[in-house]
């Protein structure tokens, strides 16, 4: 079980240590220290192995994650798990702008709160928010799923494809496009699951709604050009 | 301490009994006595925060 200081190796050997990590590695649980704040940690990382850093990261954390599990035991911030293609990213503390940006797999927890932004362009990303989110989250978000329990800031799902919004508490406005929509035994059904995964209990599905594309922008329709605004 | 309408710049606020600091990022603010305990948190946009003793 590797301990790395960050302090002490810095970050590029961590990264490039990381990288070097195979499928049948022996070498599964990593844990970092003194993390400081720094940018671009465990990105890239191609290996199913544990990372757990212990403390408050800056930016794209966990980018372009694939079949790891990366565990932040502290807040992140922007970008964090930006691109992740598959795997596990769960932040204890909060998540700064544009977390999950551009996901097309995996999970993303946040246990806290998470910034504006959250889940920009995702593509597949299931992301999981125990506290609020903040405005513009899920802009363009074309795949995936995301769950929030508590609140949502100004226009959510702006301009909004086909990924699945489920917000338990209020929201603040929605965005271009962006509607309520019935929730139906399947969506009941994503929700416990994802709920479940995330390791959340206390809420259930039936106290969240769920929110989606109208689909009056992006199958453009020239009749809809003012729905650019 | 006020922030942009649109929280376009990155802002992050650390507070503790002793100080109040912000910066654009949390990597800045890492060096700070106590900082481990410190409540860190990201101002809401166009909204005033001012403290007192």
């Amino acid at each position: 079980m590797p301990t790395i200081d960050l302090a002490a190796t810095g970050l590029r050997a961590l990264n490039q240590a990381l990288h070097q990590l195979g499928e049948g590695t022996n070498e599964t649980q990593w844990e970092i220290i003194n993390p400081r704040g720094s940018h671009a940690v465990a990105v890239g990382v191609n290996a199913p192995v544990d990372i757990t850093i212990k403390g408050s990261l800056g930016y794209y954390c966990a980018g372009m994650n694939r079949q790891a599990k990366v565990t932040i035991e502290g807040s992140v911030g922007p970008g964090v798990a930006e691109n992740m293609m598959s795997g596990e990213v769960v932040v204890k503390g909060d998540a700064s702008q544009y977390a999950g940006a551009t996901g097309h797999g995996g999970l993303l927890v946040i246990e806290g709160n998470a910034s504006s932004r959250c889940g920009i362009s995702m593509k597949g990303i299931d992301i999981v928010v125990k506290g609020n989110i903040g405005h513009m989250s899920a802009f363009m978000a074309q795949a995936g799923n995301l769950v929030v329990c508590g609140d949502a800031g100004d226009a959510l799902g702006d301009s909004i494809y086909e990924a699945r919004l489920f917000v338990r508490g209020s929201v603040k406005s929605l965005g271009a496009d962006c509607i309520e929509k019935p929730m139906r035994p399947e969506h009941l059904d994503i929700v416990g699951k994802l709920l479940e995964r995330a390791g959340i209990a206390g809420v259930k599905p039936e106290e969240f709604k769920r929110y989606g594309s109208a689909r009056k922008l992006y199958n453009f329709n020239v009749d809809h050009a003012d729905a650019y605004g | 301490m006020l922030r942009d309408p649109i929280a376009c710049k990155p802002a992050v606020l650390a507070e503790t009994d002793q100080y109040v600091a912000f910066g654009s990022e949390y990597r800045a603010l890492v060096g700070l006595p106590g900082i481990d305990n410190a409540r860190v948190w990201e101002p809401e946009p166009a909204t005033v925060y001012f403290w007192e003793r």
